[in-house]
């Protein structure tokens, strides 16, 4: 995490001998040192469910930037994920290309679908921008149905990436290092458009978007903006799986599920907040593996009536997350923990 | 002629198909219209009317479309619990809440079937055969289903435009504060427009239990249809959701004969993107009107000027 940014100035270097002195800094750090230590440890399934949670860590984040910073309720995130995942599918597996230009070509093209889907749906307000969005990944994944020999149809298709590839994803250690080192670079990037102008502007729109427009802001074009890195990081996400999960198929990755999921992660973590999708998916996707794959069937519908009851009950008494309402925690750590200089 | 006959064909199917559309529509457009609640759960609840349906006719040996003299204002009582449970306390949150409660209601629903019905497909099976209709074969219940479809509209629109509680129903609609200050209590109001909402997929569960069989996720094959034609028919329009149902059924049926039913649904989207786009940029005005009715205000104006 430090090693990229002490290149710059000394300036920030202080800043982050600063930042890591405080309790939530140092904390932090431990955080990431235990899990980087993980993998000597945990199983490989905990290694797995993690690796899970890196993947649909990173949608959410992705949604978070446009959803939580910037106000706009797309419901349609997965149809960029399904790009990641398609792409690398049928590049790698019908025309021979690499794992790179396979990704590199899924995010291109999730970042012009961004702009082409945005730059006129952007003009839709509240109820009707969620809308056009979910008509995008139904539509999309009629498409993906209807061009079936392309694609591989219903069934989806396997997906067989290079051996080298298959060999560092198939070792769980591995594969966990590498979708760990993604998620942190997303959230990274999420931190810096927090704080960049792309960041500011995005907050402006969503609290008044009428007085960021009087001011000069030109809305559309930085919600697009906001809307194409989502939609590129989505995709990487989509990518990412389609190798470690060697399948797709169109009602995995074109879902409206797994669009609302992202949307749903971010609002239980907090919205708009930077830590918010990455508590999000910690708190959710275990428990979610856990009702459909261990208790699964009749128990699993059981406990999704909970879900759904507690999921109603949260909207309507805790609508602002985790994050904000369990900030006593973070206070209680930065009052009795000591500061280190 | 061959092609005049597939034509009909096609043009009577769609009607017949997108009545029932519209029927399932109907309550969404009067929910959206009136309260501004985008009721995701809407396809959870036809479900739920559907298995009612279903379960009158196989315990009680009740004709489906008979007992929606039953489900229907069950289901009106079952509305208002639910509007007083869980619309109401967020019904002034932004749109995300009301989003996710109705996302919640879904999966309470489905899982709820899911766990105490099983996923088998239900059909009922009440007698009811072919006919024949202007020359072309189709199935009488889809014949019933448009009848019903025609008679609630028609219902739906002497109960707006005729009674107290239809002219508090629209005035709330158009201006909440303002028929607050004359009286009407927007919190009765709602509660029964959302009571009256589900009261008519109350409607639209029964006929469509009697044309199609019912899963758990059979509602969000639905609602989504559901959400375009009250896009296109205008909010709490009654008639123009009717033509708009026809029309995407139309839609439906030319796009399945003439390439695969898969592309239906692609086209039907582009068709909800660009009304809604269009609208937005101010192409066909700005208000939560019609289509059609729009599309008439349009030629009205050309022909004057």
């Amino acid at each position: 995490m430090s090693q990229k940014q002490q290149t710059s100035t000394d300036s920030i270097a202080g800043k982050i001998t600063k930042a890591v002195g405080k309790p939530s800094g140092y904390l932090s750090l431990l955080v990431f040192l235990v899990a980087l230590a993980l993998p000597l440890f945990a199983t490989n399934y905990i290694l797995h469910i993690l690796i899970l949670v890196f993947i649909t860590g990173i949608g959410a984040i992705a949604w978070n930037i446009i959803g939580g910073y910037g106000g706009q309720f797309a419901l349609g995130n997965a149809v960029f994920y399904g790009f990641g995942a398609y792409s690398v599918a049928l590049l790698v597996n019908n025309y021979g290309q690499s794992f790179f230009v396979a990704l590199a070509v899924g995010i291109i093209l999730s970042v012009l679908l961004a702009v082409l889907v945005g730059y006129p749906t952007f003009t839709l307000s509240g109820h009707y921008f969620a809308l056009a969005t979910i008509a995008v990944v139904e539509g999309m994944l009629y498409l993906v149905l209807f061009f079936g020999d392309f694609t591989g149809g219903a069934i989806g298709q396997s997906v067989t990436p290079a051996s080298w590839l298959a060999d560092l994803v198939g070792n769980r250690v591995i594969a966990f290092y590498i979708f760990f080192a993604i998620f942190g670079l997303c959230i990274l990037i999420s931190t810096w458009v927090r704080y960049s102008k792309l960041g500011y502007y995005l907050l402006a729109i969503r609290e008044d978007q009428d007085a960021a427009a009087a001011l000069g802001v030109n809305t559309t074009r930085y919600k697009i903006y906001g809307f194409a890195l989502s939609a590129a990081m989505t995709a990487l996400a989509g990518g990412m799986y389609a190798v470690y999960g060697t399948y797709v198929s169109p009602s995995g990755a074109f879902s409206l599920d797994l669009s609302i999921q992202y949307a749903l992660i971010t609002l239980i973590g907090g919205m708009g907040t930077i830590i918010g999708p990455i508590v999000g998916t910690l708190f959710m996707v275990p428990i979610q593996q856990y009702v459909t794959t261990v208790l699964g069937g009749n128990l699993g519908s059981l406990a999704y009536i909970g879900y759904g009851v507690i999921l109603i009950v949260v909207i309507i008494y805790a609508p602002e997350g985790l994050v904000t309402r369990l900030s006593f925690v973070r206070e209680w750590i930065d009052n009795t923990l000591p500061e280190v200089k | 002629m061959v092609q005049a006959d597939i034509l009909s064909q096609i043009i009577l199917y769609g009607v017949l198909t997108g009545g029932v559309y519209a029927l399932v529509a109907m309550g969404l457009s009067l929910i959206f219209g009136v309260m501004d609640v985008v009721n995701f759960a809407h396809g959870a609840y036809l479900m739920l009317a559907m298995y009612s349906s279903y379960f009158a006719w196989q315990i009680l040996g009740l004709d489906p479309f008979l007992s929606i003299l039953l489900v229907a204002p069950a289901f009106f009582v079952f509305g208002v619990i639910s509007e007083r449970l869980i619309i109401h306390p967020i019904i002034d949150e932004p749109d995300f809440a009301q989003i996710f409660a109705t996302v919640g209601l879904i999966w309470v629903f489905e899982n709820f079937a899911h766990y105490f019905i099983g996923t088998d497909p239900k059909g009922i099976e009440a007698g009811y055969g072919g006919m024949s209709l202007l020359g072309v074969p189709v199935q009488e219940v889809r014949v019933y289903g448009f009848v019903i479809a025609l008679l609630t509209a028609l219902g739906m629109y002497l109960l707006l435009e005729k009674t107290k509680i239809g002219l508090a129903i629209r005035a709330t609609a158009q201006d909440k504060e303002a028929a607050e200050l004359m009286g009407m209590s927007s919190e009765v109001v709602y509660m029964v427009t959302f009571g009256l909402g589900i009261a008519l997929v109350g409607v639209a569960g029964p006929v469509m239990a009697s044309i199609y069989s019912t899963t758990p996720t059979v509602g969000a094959n639905y609602v989504l249809i559901a959400f375009v034609v009250v896009v296109l028919g205008g909010l709490g329009d009654v008639f123009g959701v009717l033509w708009a149902g026809m029309l995407i059924g139309i839609v439906d049926a030319a796009v399945a004969f003439f390439y695969e039913p898969t592309l239906s649904a692609p086209v039907y989207y582009t068709i909800f993107i660009a009304v809604l786009v269009l609208r937005a940029t101010g192409h066909l005005g700005g208000s939560d009107e019609g289509l059609l009715s729009r599309i008439a205000n349009i030629a009205s104006s050309n022909e004057s000027s």
